[in-house]
């Protein structure tokens, strides 16, 4: 877990050392024929388009609402390489709104420049005709345009200014992108009347990371009233910061990893308190000043607060009064998960009241299980709200408070001595489990002890075995019967497919994969509906006899594992499966009638390294006219950082080899 | 690539009628729910033609959900533009006994826009609702009116939602002003409509009652072709401020000449390039040639698509500046080209898309969604797909040939056919050298030609990744358990039939198992087919096998040390309607020489003849996975 640590850097007001300072030479319209040279850039001989430069700043004014916009400025210059790059032409700028304000966009300009017969051509962008707006949502309007007369070999560089009174927002700020940052320079002039945390993550090394005081004057109007409007000038001190990276790489995606977000270079700011000459007040407080707000929310924690008169009915119809305090809560938990939709809308906060949540039997994530908190203590159970960031959502921090990084909510009950962790808005989950995408590190229970929670995927096994037992019969046709008893969350991924598709559906995939000479029958699906034990399928099946004098067979059958799931040969970020791994495999079989063993594979133990956090056994005998495999694979750690990508590739490798191998049987000789 | 607007004209799931009390559970009919998922119990679309610039479309229908795989079509959305205003939608949800439980109230109604990648601005947008009733089974009733501006299309009916959905009732009527020359098609509909007129309209009416549900099927054509169906087609429409016809693809042609009359202005500069260009040959087919490129390398295909916009190019001036347009920009942007050349040149309609169910050439209406340009020549004409910075000229790929596509001339619309690629212009050959070691790793040098339809796919990976992207591609896509791509390389010829090289070294770990005793490999190392489908004794519709091509491998496999031959796979000669296949595969000395030829005809079958086909392809199946098993020592 430390690497976790390692690449969030938490930089608290820290001043870095002062180089020599770097003046940007970037300005906007000059360049030279040189810039047009190169035709491939050292940094990535591969990369279809190069920024040559990203370069922006975020200032505080005083407004005339009587307090603070910031001023944000961007400026990029990039060098289209060939076609492929063709997509760095298109952009799309985000405005935050919210109650009738909109962050506004000025003074937006882009320029291509092509190379022609030795001069340098402008196109401007025409920002009249060719800009479009869209709504997204209700605080999301984004603003589109694509540069004129791309072509290969082109440079594009536009720039403008975003002014906001959203000063929560400060622009955040990307180092690294889809394609190689030869500069990339971001300048924050922070007033020290607003003191920001600043989160720092990623590989890069900075190269200039500087901050420098000074004094200046700011005026804030208030002419809200409209009648006798306020000025308000003072001076105060201001810090500028500035953070450099040069020669950037292109961010790249790979398997088994939860979200990109967690590995890009990126620098992003939150409010945490307001000083002298403002009144000063902390804004973001401590986790329970933080929890203490949410629970004071109309949007949230209100919602638990209100008379809930309307929720006896339906808690004595399921019985949420009858029985222990497990029986209680399981109960209700169950009642919600099959009764209330989930809307797949993901937000921590509420949209509607939990009474017309019931009453419309459909609701968020968060609305799901903000009602079966309601329902839980209604019932007379201890239960909270419990705050998460999902795997794709990326890494939350424990040290801070910043609610924004949480979209996901949960239940935490009480019930006798035991704590269980609810998600009533996955309609085929059972009771006390969460999906491996919720394992995401720190969790926060909302209540005023604001409890943390860490929840990892080394918590989460993902058990299997399968069994296969086959009678030699008559002119060397086999039957058998296999018994799987599949992992938990491969039972969910499972039933899903069963009930989309039907048992016969099921079956059919299965025929499939044995192939037109076994007979499938008496197929036997348990469990497929109790959510809280993992699915077992049974069924017989025959295999066409061989009349020729040698039978080769796969003992494996169709539960071998075929393809190495690490693929790429190099691995740049560590790797994040979702839980721990235990598959076992058993078979017995009759050897043929007049057949005997000639071969078989070879018997396998092996660890993945010294501290045995991975383990493959593949033990295969003869004895009294059978044959014996047991095949275990053991993977006990989830995460694995990159340097260890080579063993845990070879270890797999292998796994895939022995699966494949075959028994040879051979005629007994008269 | 496509016109993006298309989608606003299929057909919108649209109608009138009083609210009825909503059937109960009781009321259905065994024979028709056997195997549904769910069951359409009043399904009324009535479209009423106003006038030439509106048309109403007013839609009721009532759903049973049987379970939770009948759930898909609880959903409703509905797609609107510029051209189209959702005047009403009412929702109503009912228990298994029929009891009203709940009515869709406004704000539990989305509305977003519909946006795809290469998309700057459209003005589709579409409103979305759910009940999220999970208590089966259940019934769900809507109301919609829905008004549209303009006759240019018109609704048509498709009363079979999806597979496993059967039908009670379903109707549907249009309403016409006297006199009103409306055209229709019934396709996989006995018999006629029932008309009635009065003085001042006239009523067109079908329905369908008691359907049992249909099974989607593997290889099947569009389901659009194997359901009932009407499409409607005006014959005199308005679009805005135009006027057309549309009773024959001729007259179709007229309109859209109309729209793009004028539009081929190109700004001086560049008739000056075309200028420039034509001094440096007079050779005409070189001249097409070099007009192509400079289009390729001028443009590049960015879709804006706003009210009549969705079907008028942007003029040629725009492209010019821009260095941007979409299908119909693009196009109209060539032919201007062209005729700056001196060169005739048609802008031309075409349903794109692989496996697109082709256009009714006997029923001229809006089926289109994208745009190329015919030049046509005294032999051969010459097809250009304007969207594309890297085809080679002449070369249409699986996108549009093969179908048909309407010609804009002076004359008007002329439906002709695009070029067809052959079996023996859609190859692939292959040669592999390949050594395999003691530890059972094989190291694999191949060679491949891939020509016409076999290159499409590469082609289109070569001109859209990085060297980077390719590498990561080719280490994820291939088909064996653990490899490394140590080398590899790509060229392309840019013929009228164009052709990618393949060079390719890699490293493949365990690709053989060997024993103490014995050495198992399957020779066929990169040409295995995947083509198996399972026997169906109730296949129904007709199976496509989509484009033929030909396949030739040969390869030349060295082993660790000498062997004799324990079981070797029987030659397979295979020669049917479906395919000529055959494999062989021969020890010599410490080689293994391994050859594969597959002649995959393609075609349509008729469903009689689904068993041969399951029976061929799985024996290709199988003969591709045969394995050589060698004993150590002489």
């Amino acid at each position: 877990m430390n690497v976790r640590l390692t690449c969030l850097i938490l930089l608290f007001l820290a001043a870095g050392p002062v180089h020599a300072q770097d003046k940007n030479k970037y300005k906007f319209g000059k360049l030279s024929k040189a810039d047009f040279e190169p035709a491939v850039y050292s940094i990535d001989s591969n990369a279809s388009a190069i920024v040559l430069a990203d370069i922006g700043s975020s200032e505080f004014t005083g407004n005339d609402k009587g307090w603070f916009s910031t001023e944000y400025k961007f400026f990029r210059r990039a060098r289209i390489i060939n076609r492929k790059g063709y997509d760095i032409a298109d952009v799309e700028i985000s405005l935050y709104t919210d109650d009738g304000m909109e962050e506004q966009l000025e003074s937006l300009k882009a320029v291509t420049y092509n190379l022609e017969d030795g001069k340098i051509v402008e196109t401007k962008l025409d920002v009249k005709e060719s800009v479009f707006k869209t709504r997204i949502n209700k605080n999301l309007v984004v603003k589109k345009f694509t540069f004129p007369a791309v072509r290969e070999g082109c440079i594009i560089e536009y720039e403008y200014k975003l002014v906001s009174d959203f000063l929560f927002n400060l622009q955040p700020w990307n180092f690294q992108g889809d394609y190689p940052v030869l500069w990339s320079d971001y300048k924050a002039i922070i007033p020290q009347f607003f003191s920001y945390v600043w989160l720092f993550q990623g590989y890069q090394k900075f190269f200039l990371n500087e901050r420098k005081d000074r004094v200046v004057g700011f005026s804030v109007n208030d002419n809200s009233s409209n009648i006798n409007s306020r000025v308000q000038s003072f001076s105060a001190g201001v810090s500028d910061h500035r953070w450099v990276m040069k020669d950037v790489p292109a961010l790249k995606e790979e398997r088994f990893t939860s979200t990109l977000r967690n590995h890009v270079s990126r620098i992003e700011f939150q409010l945490a308190e307001y000083r002298e000459p403002l009144t000063p007040r902390n804004v973001m407080g401590t986790w329970p000043d933080a929890m203490k707000k949410l629970l004071s929310y109309e949007e949230f924690g209100q919602q638990l607060e209100k008379e809930n008169g309307w929720l006896n009915n339906t808690i004595s119809d399921i019985g949420g009064n009858d029985g222990t305090p497990l029986e209680k809560a399981r109960k209700i938990y169950t009642w919600v998960r099959d009764n209330i939709t989930n809307e797949n809308y993901t937000s921590i906060y509420v949209r509607k009241p939990m009474r017309q949540v019931l009453k419309a039997k459909t609701g968020s994530e968060s609305e799901i299980n903000m009602l079966l908190v309601a329902m839980l203590r209604k019932a007379g159970l201890i239960a909270d709200p419990v705050m998460l960031s999902t795997r794709s959502h990326g890494w939350v921090y424990a040290q801070y408070p910043l609610i924004s990084r949480f979209n996901y909510i949960i239940a935490r009950a009480l019930v006798g001595r035991d704590t269980v962790l609810l998600d009533a808005s996955n309609p085929r989950l059972g009771f006390n489990r969460l999906e491996p995408e919720l394992y995401n590190g720190h969790a926060r229970v909302v209540s005023e002890n604001a409890d943390s929670l860490f929840l990892t995927s080394d918590m989460l096994l993902e058990k299997k075995s399968t069994s296969v037992f086959l009678q030699a019969k008559e002119n060397g046709s086999l039957s058998g019967t296999s018994e799987e008893r599949s992992g938990y969350y491969e039972s969910i991924a499972l039933r899903e497919k069963i009930i989309r598709n039907g048992n016969n559906g099921y079956l059919t995939d299965l025929q499939k994969g044995f192939g037109k000479d076994v007979s499938i029958s008496n197929l036997v699906i348990d469990s497929l509906s109790d959510y809280d034990v993992p699915l077992v399928v049974k069924y017989q099946f025959e295999m066409k006899g061989d009349e020729s004098d040698i039978i080769y067979l796969n003992p494996m059958f169709n539960a071998g594992m075929k393809e190495n799931p690490f693929k790429s040969a190099v691995r740049n970020y560590p790797v994040e499966m979702p839980y721990q791994i235990d598959e076992t495999y058993l078979l017995r079989l009759d050897i043929p009638e007049g057949y005997e063993v000639d071969e078989l594979p070879r018997q396998l133990k092996m660890k993945l390294n010294p501290e045995n956090e991975g383990s493959f056994e593949y033990l295969i005998t003869s004895s009294n006219g059978s044959v014996s495999l047991r095949s275990r694979l053991i993977l006990k750690r989830c995460y694995f950082y990159p340097e260890e990508y080579d063993s845990l590739r070879e270890f797999f490798s292998i796994v895939v080899r022995k699966h494949n191998e075959q028994i040879v049987f051979k005629k007994k000789k008269p | 690539m496509t016109v993006s607007n298309l989608l606003r004209w299929l057909p919108l799931m649209i109608c009138t009628a009083t609210i009825a009390q909503a059937p109960s559970m009781f009321s259905l009919t065994p024979s028709l729910t056997q195997s549904a998922n769910s069951v359409m119990r009043l399904d009324e679309k009535q479209v009423t033609i106003k006038s030439l610039d509106k048309v109403i479309i007013d839609h009721h229908y009532i759903l049973t959900v049987l379970n939770e795989a009948g759930s898909v079509f609880a959903d409703l959305e509905l797609q609107y533009d510029k051209f189209t205003r959702i005047e009403k939608i009412e929702g109503y949800l009912y228990d298994a006994s029929g009891k009203k439980i709940r009515s869709l109230r406004k704000n539990d109604i989305s509305d977003k826009p519909i946006f795809t990648q290469n998309d700057l601005a459209v003005d589709d947008r579409v409103k979305h609702h759910n009940f999220h009733h999970r208590v089966y089974p259940y019934t769900v009733e809507y109301e919609i009116r829905i008004e549209q501006q303009g006759t240019f299309f018109l609704p048509g009916w498709l009363p079979v939602w999806g597979a496993s959905m059967a039908i009670e009732n379903s109707r549907f009527v249009v309403t016409t002003p006297a006199g009103y020359s409306l055209r229709y098609k019934s396709f996989n509909y006995s018999g006629e409509p029932v008309i009635s007129s009065t003085a001042k309209q006239t009523n067109y009416t079908w329905s369908l009652h008691a359907f049992a549900g249909l099974q989607r099927e593997y290889r099947s054509p569009a389901w659009r072709q194997v359901t009932p169906g009407v499409l409607l087609g005006p014959d005199e429409f308005e679009i805005e401020d135009f006027k057309g016809r549309m009773g024959g693809w001729q007259e179709f042609g007229e309109f859209i000449g109309l729209l793009n009359k004028g539009l081929d202005v190109l700004p001086l500069q560049v008739k000056s390039e075309v200028k420039n260009i034509m001094g440096r040959t007079s050779n005409r087919k070189q001249l097409i040639d070099s007009l192509y490129s400079y289009l390729q390398r001028n443009t590049r295909y960015v879709s804006v698509q706003l009210g009549i916009g969705g079907w008028r190019p942007f003029p040629a001036s725009y492209v010019a500046a821009n260095g941007y347009g979409d299908c119909k920009a693009l196009s109209n942007y060539m032919v201007a080209l062209l005729k700056e050349a001196g060169i005739p040149a048609y802008y031309s309609l075409i349903r794109a898309g692989a496996n697109e169910a082709d256009v009714d050439e006997r029923f001229p209406t809006v089926q289109f969604n994208h745009v190329i340009v015919c030049v046509p020549g005294d032999k051969d004409s010459t097809w250009l797909e304007c969207t594309s910075q890297t085809n080679s000229t002449g070369y249409l790929s699986d996108f549009t040939s093969n179908r048909f596509t309407l010609l804009i001339t002076p004359e008007g619309g002329k439906l002709v056919r695009t070029p067809v690629y052959t079996i023996h212009q859609n190859t692939q050959q292959r040669y592999i050298t390949a050594s395999l070691e003691a530890d059972g790793r094989l190291q694999v040098n191949t060679i491949t030609e891939y020509s016409g339809l076999q290159q499409d796919e590469l082609h289109r990976m070569l001109s859209s990744l990085s060297r980077d992207r390719v590498k990561e591609y080719l280490q994820d896509k291939l088909d064996f358990a653990t490899y490394e791509v140590k080398n590899f390389d790509y060229g392309e010829i840019r013929n009228q039939v164009p052709v990618v090289n393949e060079k390719l070294e890699m490293e493949i770990l365990n690709y053989a198992t060997i024993t103490g005793k014995r050495l198992f490999i399957n020779p066929n190392i990169m040409s295995r087919s995947d083509l198996r489908p399972l026997p169906d004794e109730t296949r129904r519709f007709a199976v496509r096998l989509g484009e033929g091509y030909i396949d030739t491998d040969s390869a030349v496999i060295n082993l660790p040390g000498n062997y004799t031959i324990e079981s070797m796979p029987p030659v397979v000669k295979i020669d049917d309607e479906i395919c000529t296949y055959s494999t062989e595969v021969r020890l010599d000395k410490n080689q293994l020489i391994y050859k594969r030829i597959m002649k995959y005809k393609g075609g349509d079958f008729p469903a009689i003849r689904y068993p041969d086909i399951v029976a061929t392809l799985e024996k290709v199946y199988k003969a591709d996975r045969n394995r050589v098993v060698l004993l150590k020592g002489n």
